[in-house]
């Protein structure tokens, strides 16, 4: 069963991917889609942002917490990774001593 | 010296680019880690961790494969669950490959973009470009090392994760949030990107909390950009 999952999810995920590749083979990215490429890569951050932080019912307050520390870590150094130590540190401080 | 001047100066955008791949690893190593070791607690194997790693290159994902085989589903439902969180990634894919064309990509740097393509490789991308870089091999070389790390990691994890202290206590399940707070300081280069970002945050934190968090995070970066495209 394993090995027939992974052939199935990893089949599943190239077929995904090679959609994109297909579809602008020698040819330009038609005009819708150049309108909305400079909006997508925000639109899907703040998109996962929102669900990530509260989409998980057992730890919901706990990851928010996390990511109010996290997010004023990376409007003090815009950084990529900052924010994933501090937010794991805060939440691994609030794990530690039981604050919630 | 003059060439010597110029291999310098063109190696330098490059090893930004490697850098640039490795600075993703301090968040993603140990989700990587991680994943493999719940994999072999899973009843995969290293190898099928590893293909994971590779083929389905999402964290998100590859979280939802071992979720739902510990729910008892079978490969077809959890196929499925996988298409539809993978999605998205024909969108940015487009993103990623428009950018390779002006980069001018080759057929196999495009394929390898568009295996790669997740936020963080973007992410690593835009930011290396934002930094002056130029040219397909520097848009490769860098999300090629994300890639690197996680199966690293992958690998790591499934085989001595037994010996590893809890990860969930230090904290380390906030990477993925964490990752994606970065990612959105980054793309948020304009005031009018943070209210946009802020906005499709609050309208899926909704959605997410009406237990709605899947249909959001499928539907609602598309159709946002699209109108937002529309009116500029």
């Amino acid at each position: 069963m394993s090995w027939a999952i992974t052939i199935a999810v990893a089949a599943t995920a190239i077929t995904v991917r090679a959609v994109p590749l297909i579809f602008l083979h020698e040819r330009e990215a038609p005009d819708w889609l150049k309108r909305m490429m400079p909006w997508l890569p925000i639109t899907i951050a703040g998109t996962f942002l929102g669900v990530l932080h509260v989409g998980v019912a057992g730890a919901r307050i706990e990851l928010i917490i996390a990511g109010l520390a996290a997010g004023v870590s990376v409007m003090i150094v815009r950084n990529l990774y900052l924010p994933v130590a501090v937010g794991a540190a805060t939440l691994a401080a609030i794990r530690y001593w039981d604050l919630l | 010296m003059a060439p010597l001047f110029t291999f310098v100066n063109a190696s330098l955008p490059l090893r930004t680019a490697a850098f640039q791949g490795l600075s993703l690893a301090p968040g993603i190593f140990p989700l990587a880690v991680l994943f493999g070791a719940l994999s072999i607690s899973n009843g995969f194997t290293t190898l099928q961790a590893t293909l994971m790693s590779g083929f389905v290159f999402s964290g998100i994902a590859q979280f939802a494969v071992l979720a739902s085989h510990e729910s008892g589903q079978g490969p077809i439902i959890i196929a499925a669950t996988v298409s539809v969180i993978l999605v998205r990634y024909m969108l940015l894919g487009s993103v990623v490959l428009e950018t390779a064309r002006q980069h001018g990509a080759s057929m196999s740097q495009r394929i390898s973009m568009a295996l790669t393509t997740v936020e963080e490789t973007y992410a690593v991308q835009t930011a290396w470009i934002k930094r002056g870089g130029h040219g397909a091999t520097g848009l490769v070389l860098s999300a090629g090392i994300v890639m690197v790390v996680w199966l690293t990691g992958t690998v790591l994890g499934a085989t001595i994760g037994d010996r590893l202290p809890d990860l969930q206590s230090l904290g380390l399940d906030y990477v993925m949030p964490g990752l994606f707070v970065g990612i959105f300081a980054l793309f948020a280069d304009k005031p009018s990107k943070t209210r946009v970002g802020l906005l499709c945050g609050a309208i899926a934190a909704g959605m997410a909390l009406a237990g709605f968090g899947v249909v959001a995070s499928i539907a609602l970066p598309p159709l946002a950009a699209l109108v937002l495209g529309r009116r500029a």
